[in-house]
């Protein structure tokens, strides 16, 4: 799963979100107890027009 | 062996004995043989617990689970059966009044006190219990009077209202709470089970313009609770206001504003439901563009 989907769907523990001038937002995720955090790059976040940009995959074998 | 039994009170009784004489001489060689009766014998209930007391020594509730509705009182007993098995559990009993000095004790409906129980599970309703080592389980609990003395209560889903608690663990929801003394809630439960949630945002925010500085989507089946909220602003001293929000449909849950920033510690939870995105929306006039940053305290139940 996406990390952009994972973040809608899952309940994440940390979300850091650096909103740029160009309008993109950077979303870092991150779980307790995961070894990892997962990004995402988004246009218009959480908008019904909203646009993935660059997304990472989540490792989901992880706690 | 208890057909047996059963056709030789028949049988005594059609010699012409009394049905009590027949049902004592089955009960001797029963005793005489050490046989104890099954699953599924009735009518053993409080007076068999009121011998057992008496003799200080184990009781075992013949029957089934019905034979023990409405006891008035078990105490001191660390052997209590009631499926007809010796054991160290006293299972699946309606209603109970007084329960004391019980090892373990699972799936009671209604209590009235109960105390001194060393692990409790599945109890449907409680007035009051006090000096149980573990409690597990609780569901749908109207009443307790008094919660004292626990040492770990887990997973209490739903209690509407306690009038007194002294010491309690990891409570999901309570609701209606006259007095509380040392208790984790709702924030404490969170980050032990690992269901808190912070976001942090940060973001320009031009001058004079009401802008979204934070965006979170609430996940999937997860209500979101906002217990602290903040936002702040980079350049000295400029103020800003911001408001909590949650769409769509979008209303504003909360707002405040202050020099540099300001922190929110809300006094009730700010809900958003499942799939609803919450918004921190922000506005400055410094007359230049500053950098905002947000946070969001929450609890995903």
């Amino acid at each position: 799963m996406k990390a952009s989907e994972y973040c809608k769907l899952k309940p994440v523990n940390v979300v850091n979100e650096k909103w740029n001038d160009d309008g993109t937002v950077d979303v870092t995720i991150y779980k307790q107890r995961s070894k990892k955090a997962y990004k995402f790059r988004a246009r218009n976040l959480n908008q019904k027009n909203e646009e993935i940009l660059e997304d990472e995959e989540v490792d989901e074998t992880e706690p | 062996m208890e057909a047996f039994l059963a056709g030789l009170i028949g049988f005594l009784i059609g010699r012409g004995i009394e049905p009590a004489d027949a049902a004592a001489v089955v009960e001797a060689l029963r005793t005489y043989l050490g046989y104890e009766p099954p699953l599924g014998l009735t009518g053993y209930a409080l007076q068999d617990i009121q011998a057992g007391k008496e003799a200080n020594a184990a009781v075992v509730v013949r029957g089934r689970a019905y034979d023990v509705v409405a006891l008035n009182s078990i105490l001191k007993q660390t052997q209590v059966s009631v499926l007809g098995k010796k054991g160290e559990r006293l299972e699946v009993a309606r209603t109970i009044e007084s329960l004391n000095l019980i090892e373990t004790v699972n799936l009671i409906r209604n209590i009235t006190t109960i105390s001194n129980i060393q692990k409790v599970a599945q109890v449907d309703m409680l007035t009051s219990i006090a000096n149980i080592w573990s409690v597990d389980l609780i569901d749908r609990i109207t009443l307790i009077d008094a919660i004292t003395n626990i040492g770990t209560l887990n997973l209490l889903n739903t209690v509407n209202l306690i009038k007194s608690i002294t010491s309690i663990d990891l409570i999901k929801q309570i609701s209606l709470i006259d007095e509380i003394t040392k208790a984790k809630l709702l924030t404490d439960w969170a980050a032990i089970e690992a269901q808190d949630v912070d976001v942090f945002a940060e973001a320009p925010l031009p001058n004079g313009t009401q802008t979204t500085v934070l965006s979170y989507n609430v996940p999937s089946n997860k209500t979101l609770l906002v217990f602290d909220w903040s936002s702040s602003i980079y350049g000295a001293d400029v103020g800003v206001w911001a408001g909590l929000a949650v769409t769509s449909p979008f209303n504003w849950l909360d707002a405040a504003g202050g020099i540099r920033g300001f922190h929110v510690a809300a006094t009730k939870p700010k809900r958003a439901d499942a799939g609803k995105t919450v918004e921190i929306r922000a506005m400055q006039n410094s007359g230049v563009q500053q950098i905002a940053r947000s946070h969001i305290a929450g609890a995903l139940i």
